[in-house]
């Protein structure tokens, strides 16, 4: 039996206005997210690669429900995240966090781990301080950071593996079914990109997590993902196995990709050099 | 012949709010006219420290002890004036984040004229028709009319060329480049690198390449320096490091690499720990904590280095153990 679906993308659509340069004529339009359709199931992940501007961090705020799309439908669990009114939208939150790419910038450099990774509570459940603390303890443990000893330090205490760590254990304090990771791994050293990839593979198994996993890291995204989307130019140009695509891309654009990657990777997949 | 950069036994030391820290502790090495060698190693290992000391571009306070030999000429006692003589004409630099490398205030023609005028003492038409030269020579699209236009007119790629002309402008000996296309997509990384290689074979200038990334290495320098912790932990030729692995750090980093290909149900090799902060540097072999063949005589001293081969070298004390 297949997994119940958790997000349904139809036709999603995103324009932006830019500021117009003259007086009388009206700025120009960017395409940055042009029809992409997906879904995805409980417990699995989803892979978008691409380069900049092809729309990746786009789809990722449109899931969050950060922006509002300009067409199409965006489907959490049956119910149009886009419609929800705001208090409705606001108690769904808990159920989508984000980790984003830069744990130096993403926490706040003066606040107690154990508060920043507390804060998505405060506004969703009556529990108390301590209780918060508790389950904010937990989790910094379920990342393999020692919460006895860390609870009380502040960011810049923590490398960049830790600080990831710290991020990944704020988005799943509230028992989310789905993250969207926005390239979690790709300001972390070579050694620790590992640990963590390895740890959200682990937390997935362990929680039943979806994600959203956007990576411009070929290598990385084939690694995490059940299914590859293909972005460019806001259009999902191909799509499928991550194997699949990657051994025999159908889309130049996907072809330009791995063409661009360092020889030792072809000889790792496989292809003549 | 000498070579053209002979750093030996490089030490630096900087004032911190702990006290004075050891960010360098004993880097040697040499590099050939039209030669290219790779710093590899993770953040903190040391890499740009040793780019900063090189350009005398240390932060404040810094302690430099050792020597660095450029043309025969030691950099680590030269005065201000002399240095910025050299900088930007024989020895110069390419920066990671071409966003910051830049001026956004000025046109771009002017900041690639900027060390012409300087160096060379060109006036502002010559130096304006050498800047548009070098645009075209960095495959500068519609490079006559980009020569007025300001940084943020220009994608990433397009304004990591700039960086590179004005690195190229007065034809140095040595392009020190600090993870150059780190900040660049993929299919603009490879032309960005694709265009030093074709540059430093035109020129003869040797490269300093600085990266993390391992297949970005294997691609373009000849010889391989693995750093950590502050000093030069294997090199060699790049072919011979890569096959050899000698040193348990160097593996590990290979290890952990993800590639295409492989099973994703089981889990990537790791490198337990982290990285040390530089005031908590222990005495010993930086890497002991972490690695998996460690024994007491690796933290009591900072191993000797080793011959592994012919030009091939590693700071180890077990790295000939069977594996």
């Amino acid at each position: 039996m297949s997994a119940p679906l958790l997000v349904e993308a139809e036709g999603l659509s995103r324009r932006y206005q830019l500021p117009r340069e003259r007086l009388l004529t009206p700025g120009t339009t960017i395409q940055a997210l042009d029809d992409v359709s997906f879904t995805l199931a409980a417990g699995t992940t989803l892979g978008v690669v691409g380069e900049s501007g092809s729309g990746k961090s786009t789809l990722a705020r449109l899931v969050m429900a950060l922006e509002a799309p300009s067409a199409g439908r965006l489907r959490f669990e049956g119910r149009d995240l886009h419609r929800l009114a705001p208090a409705a939208l606001r108690e769904a939150r808990r159920d989508f966090q984000m980790v984003f790419q830069d744990p130096f910038s993403s926490l706040d450099p003066r606040m107690a781990i154990g508060r920043t990774v507390a804060e998505p509570l405060e506004k969703l459940d009556h529990l108390s301080r301590a209780e918060r603390r508790e389950r904010a303890a937990a989790m910094l443990d379920a990342v393999g950071l020692n919460a006895a000893q860390d609870l009380d330090k502040v960011p810049h205490e923590f490398s960049g593996g830790q600080r990831q760590r710290i991020a990944i254990a704020r988005a799943l304090v509230t028992h989310p079914k789905l993250i969207v990771a926005d390239e979690p791994v790709s300001a972390l050293d070579v050694s620790v990109q590992a640990q963590v990839l390895n740890l959200m593979q682990d937390l997935q198994q362990r929680f039943g997590l979806a994600f959203l996993f956007i990576s411009h890291d070929l290598a990385v995204a084939e690694r995490m993902a059940d299914e590859l989307l293909v972005l460019q130019a806001g259009r999902v140009v191909e799509r499928g196995l991550p194997a699949e695509v990657l051994r025999s891309p159908t889309h130049p654009y996907t072809q330009r990709l791995l063409a661009a990657l360092p020889q030792p990777l072809w000889r790792a997949v496989g292809r003549s050099v | 012949m000498t070579a053209l950069l002979d750093v030996r036994d490089l030490r630096v030391t900087l004032a911190t709010s702990r006290g004075p820290v050891d960010a360098l502790r004993g880097v040697s090495f040499t590099l050939d006219r039209g030669a290219t060698l790779g710093l590899i190693g993770e953040s903190g290992c040391g890499k740009s420290m040793t780019a900063l000391a090189l350009m005398a571009l240390l932060p404040d306070g810094a302690k430099v002890s050792g020597s660095i030999s450029f043309e025969g000429r030691e950099l680590t006692t030269l005065d201000e004036d002399r240095l910025c003589a050299l900088r930007g004409d024989r020895i110069a630099m390419v920066f990671q984040e071409p966003m910051t490398a830049l001026n956004p205030l000025h046109p771009i023609g002017r900041q690639i004229a900027e060390p012409l005028r300087l160096h060379r003492k060109l006036g502002a038409t010559a130096a304006r028709a050498e800047a548009l030269r070098l645009l075209e020579r960095v495959q500068m699209p519609q490079a006559r009319s980009r020569l007025d236009a300001y940084p943020h007119q220009l994608s990433g790629g397009q304004r990591q060329r700039v960086v590179i002309a004005i690195a190229l402008a007065c034809g140095p000996d040595l392009l020190i480049a600090d993870e150059p296309t780190t900040a660049l997509d993929t299919t603009v990384q490879r032309e960005v690198l694709d265009l030093l290689d074709e540059l430093r074979r035109d020129s003869g200038m040797a490269l300093l390449l600085i990266s993390h990334n391992l297949d970005v290495m294997a691609a373009r320098v000849e010889r391989l320096a693995v750093m950590y912790g502050g000093s030069i932990v294997e090199s060699g030729a790049t072919q011979a490091v890569f096959e050899r692995r000698a040193h348990p750090y160097t593996r590990g980093l290979f290890a952990a690499r993800p590639r295409l290909g492989t099973d994703r149900q089981r889990p990537l090799a790791t490198i337990a720990g982290r990285v040390p902060a530089l005031h908590e540097m222990p005495t010993g072999c930086a890497f002991a904590d972490r690695c998996p063949l460690a024994v007491d005589a690796c933290r009591s001293a900072m191993p000797a280095e080793s011959s592994v081969g012919a030009g091939h070298s590693v700071r180890c004390i077990r790295w000939d153990l069977p594996r």
